[in-house]
């Protein structure tokens, strides 16, 4: 057990590119992550085409600038200006935008009575209201499973070059080599990330919305849950994986929320966005973040726990079954 | 001839690989209804639908990522290996076995992409464009050649999939972030917003803007040739680094 161990660290020295990605290019990008959600970004712009440029209204959340004429479609999809707005012959504000609904009329009132509608939340006012840590660590989250199963790559290795089988033959048995290759991926994951992290805090000063202990514990929660998913589909999948992990969790990171929080009327779709274990994770940290305490969320927890162990059977029974067929 | 016959079986390989035919077909499409359906409450039905502007972004977000992976995996994945190694014996010039890769894996994307595109467009109903998505097709059908080089490139410089799939990630999500598919960096500062231009995505994405929605096709010739320098560039580095013996 302890040979396999120190087996696998010793051969990370010789992988060079597992070594890149680990130490430097995934502390790397949550510096990124945390470093462009605490910036404070230039407010959303609202272009304003007519003559009289003195009285041009304020507020804060957008910035009126004037402009001498209407930018064209494919600069408003860019994301030039959040919106145009044109006065006419009759003191009529005509809004162009691709924002909502909501938004254009928000800026029409914007024009014509001097300020935003008391209730109005623009994009950044809504991804403010979610919490910095909660975007932060919603990105993380992304990171950190895909860069759980990029770090599990010794172990299909192992089993396409055999080596696997050569392992089994000696005294040690394909479980206890499982085993190390979960504590191996659990702390090449947890150490850089929240080293990283505490780096970002401490040289930055940056925002985490969290104490460094709460997040210790959060982190915690998703890279046991990312090593028990790793595990479990480096064992299902021969080929691809790596491709197909990433496709996965980038599809439901999107669907739980991890960037944005989404809602909809469409109770199956909810359903299943609910159920997934990114977003009952997302639920966790919203509400930490927000004052709430652990123990309010032992089902939640419980759910994860649940989902992690269930991916670490499934992984024993399909072993199981092929090393009883001799596959490997 | 040897060269056509190397290039029909690499084809059948990756058709062999049902991951990489869902990733190149299914996945694009699953990308924009998700990233449409989230983001459908911050825009507005005229003039582009959240649907609209993501099937844009998200084409051209899988170009650029899983493009690249796809020409990876053709060329060195651990099925594939030890028939590179048989080609390596046979009387087959270097450069041949590199390009049949990068042909192979391009024409496969280019009738993957080539569907997709009218597919969007006229049975899913979103605007690329009209009949104007042809030159949109055209587009990011140059830009797949240069993914595909890109991706050989550093099967070259590195010598495993496993090794050039994840290195190559990373300056690929620089670019896609520099580029704004994700997120709109048009907010992040002018520092930011100067560096952005060196990322050819950004390019592809405000010539498609350009070519769907305005109509003006100015930018399409210069970036297309400006790609194809791009891939020549790549070839020759490829040329450079490739050994074939190392198969053996």
């Amino acid at each position: 057990m302890r040979n396999l161990l120190q087996n696998k660290f010793e051969r990370i020295l010789q992988k060079k590119a597992i070594l890149v990605l680990a130490l430097i290019i995934m502390p790397l990008m949550i510096v990124l992550a945390i470093f462009f959600s605490g910036h404070s970004s230039i407010k959303e712009q609202i272009g304003y085409l007519g003559t009289d440029i003195t009285n041009l209204p304020k507020c804060d959340q957008y910035t009126v600038v004037p402009i001498s004429e209407m930018p064209k479609l494919s600069q408003m999809a860019e994301g030039m200006y959040a919106a145009v707005v044109s006065k006419d012959n009759h003191n009529k504000y005509t809004v162009t935008t691709l924002k909502s609904d909501t938004d254009s009329a928000a800026i029409e009132t914007l024009f014509t009575t001097g300020q935003l509608p008391s209730n109005y939340k623009g994009d950044d006012a809504k991804r403010k209201e979610r919490g910095t840590g909660t975007n932060i660590l919603g990105f993380i989250t992304m990171l950190i499973i895909i860069q759980g199963v990029a770090l599990t790559t010794m172990y299909p290795e192992d089993r396409n070059l055999r080596t696997l089988r050569r392992i089994m033959s000696s005294s040690a048995n394909i479980y206890s080599y499982l085993f190390a290759q979960i504590i191996f991926t659990f702390i090449s994951l947890y150490l850089p990330t929240y080293v990283a992290i505490i780096l970002a805090k401490r040289c930055f000063g940056a925002e985490l919305g969290y104490s460094i202990d709460l997040l210790a514990v959060l982190l915690l929660i998703i890279t046991l849950f990312a090593t028990a998913f790793a595990i479990f589909i480096s064992t299902v999948l021969d080929r691809n994986i790596n491709l197909v992990t990433s496709g996965v969790t980038i599809i439901t990171c999107v669907l739980s929320g991890c960037f944005l929080s989404i809602s909809s009327d469409n109770v199956i779709l909810m359903t299943i966005c609910n159920a997934l274990p990114q977003k009952v994770y997302m639920d966790i940290v919203h509400g930490v973040e927000f004052g709430g305490h652990f123990s309010d969320y032992g089902g939640e927890l419980f759910y994860l726990f649940a989902l992690s162990m269930l991916f670490y059977t499934i992984t024993i029974s399909v072993v199981a079954t092929k090393t009883s067929k001799g596959a490997y | 001839m040897n060269f056509l016959k190397i290039v029909k079986y690499d084809f059948i390989n990756i058709l062999h690989n049902p991951a990489l035919i869902i990733s190149n077909t299914i996945l694009p499409v699953v990308l924009i209804a998700v990233l449409g359906f989230v983001t459908q409450n911050n825009f507005g039905k005229e003039p582009l639908s959240a649907y609209d502007y993501q099937s844009v972004n998200m084409l051209i977000f899988s170009v650029s990522l899983i493009v690249a992976i796809t020409t990876s995996n053709s060329f060195m994945e651990e099925k594939v290996i030890r028939g590179n190694m048989r080609i390596a014996y046979a009387p087959v010039s270097k450069m041949e076995m590199v390009l049949s890769k990068i042909v192979s894996s391009y024409i496969f994307v280019s009738i993957c992409y080539g569907m997709l595109i009218p597919f969007c467009q006229y049975i899913l109903g979103v605007n690329m464009g009209g009949n104007r998505c042809l030159w949109f097709a055209l587009l990011l059908n140059a830009f797949s050649f240069f993914e595909c080089c890109f991706g050989a490139m550093f099967c070259c410089i590195f010598r495993s999939e496993e090794q050039a799939n994840s290195i190559m990630q990373i300056p690929l999500f620089i670019f896609i972030f520099l580029g704004g598919v994700l997120v709109s960096i048009h907010r992040l500062g002018k520092i930011v917003n100067e560096i952005s231009y060196i990322s050819p995505v950004k390019w592809i994405v405000r010539c498609s803007y350009q070519i769907i929605y305005d109509n003006d096709l100015h930018l399409l010739l210069s970036i297309i040739i400006s790609l194809a320098i791009l891939s020549l560039i790549c070839l020759l580095i490829c040329g450079l680094r490739f050994k074939p013996e190392e198969y053996i």
